[in-house]
C-alpha cells in the first residue's frame, strides 16, 4: 500500500512540472518570452576611485591595503619577494598633501642607496589614471652631503603599460 | 614631467585610454637623479569602465 502511494506522487508531480513550463505566454510577434521582456540590465557606468592614503598611518609598508579599492602596489623594480621597494606612507601635512595630511613615500632604500621608484598593479583594467606627485623637501640620501641632496626640479618619467 | 622643491604634493600626473586596458602604472624618477631625489604621490584616481550589457526591449 505504501509502495504504491509514492508511486502516484511522483507520477503527479511530474505531470505538474511539465504544465508549468509549458504554460508561459509568448509575446505576439516577437518570439520572445514575457520573461524576457521583463529583463532591463541598465547601462554601465565608469566608476572612478580616488584613494587619498589618510587611513593608514605615517610608515607603514603599503602592498595590498587598497585591494578591495581595486589596486595593489608592488615591487616591479627588483622583483624581491623579501620587499625590496615597498612604498610607505607618510605625514606631510595639511596644504602641503593635495588632499588631508598624508601621501604614498616612493623614496625607499634599495640595497645601500634610496631610490623614487613605486608601481600599481588594478584589479581590473582602467581607462583613466591620474595622481599629485610632489618632492620631499630637505630630504635626501642618508650619508650624502646636504649640498648634493635636492636638487631645485626633478623631471618625472612615466611608462602607463596596456594589456596586450 | 617636473615637480618643484617646496611646492608640495600637487602636480597632476594623468594618462587615459580608450580602450579601458590599463593594467598597471610605474611612477619613478630618472635612472641619472633616481639616488638623490625623493618624491611622493597623493589622491591616485583611476576609472573602471564596465562592460555594457545588451538590453532587452
Amino acid at each position: 500500500m505504501r509502495s504504491t502511494r509514492l508511486v502516484r506522487g511522483k507520477l503527479y508531480h511530474k505531470v505538474l512540472v511539465a504544465t508549468l513550463l509549458c504554460s508561459i505566454p509568448t509575446l505576439p510577434g516577437s518570439g520572445a518570452t514575457e520573461l524576457d521582456a521583463r529583463v532591463k540590465v541598465p547601462r554601465a557606468v565608469a566608476i572612478t576611485t580616488t584613494i587619498d592614503f589618510e587611513t593608514i598611518p605615517p610608515g607603514t609598508s603599503v602592498t595590498d591595503q587598497y585591494h578591495a579599492l581595486g589596486v595593489d602596489f608592488l615591487d616591479f623594480a627588483t622583483s624581491d619577494p623579501e620587499g625590496g621597494l615597498v612604498p610607505t606612507i607618510a605625514f606631510v601635512g595639511a596644504g602641503t598633501a593635495h588632499s588631508g595630511t598624508q601621501v604614498l613615500d616612493l623614496n625607499q632604500p634599495l640595497n645601500e642607496f634610496y631610490r623614487s621608484w613605486a608601481g600599481g598593479k588594478f584589479v581590473t583594467t582602467v581607462s583613466r589614471v591620474s595622481m599629485r606627485v610632489g618632492y620631499f623637501s630637505g630630504r635626501g640620501t642618508p650619508g650624502m652631503p646636504p649640498s648634493s641632496v635636492c636638487r631645485p626640479t626633478t623631471p618625472l618619467t612615466r611608462s602607463w603599460h596596456r594589456r596586450r | 614631467m617636473t615637480v618643484t622643491d617646496g611646492a608640495g604634493f600637487h602636480t597632476l600626473l594623468e594618462v587615459g585610454s580608450a580602450a579601458a586596458d590599463i593594467a598597471y602604472f610605474v611612477v619613478t624618477t630618472p635612472i641619472s637623479a633616481d639616488v638623490l631625489d625623493p618624491i611622493g604621490i597623493d589622491d591616485l584616481s583611476f576609472t573602471f569602465e564596465p562592460v555594457e550589457r545588451p538590453t532587452s526591449h
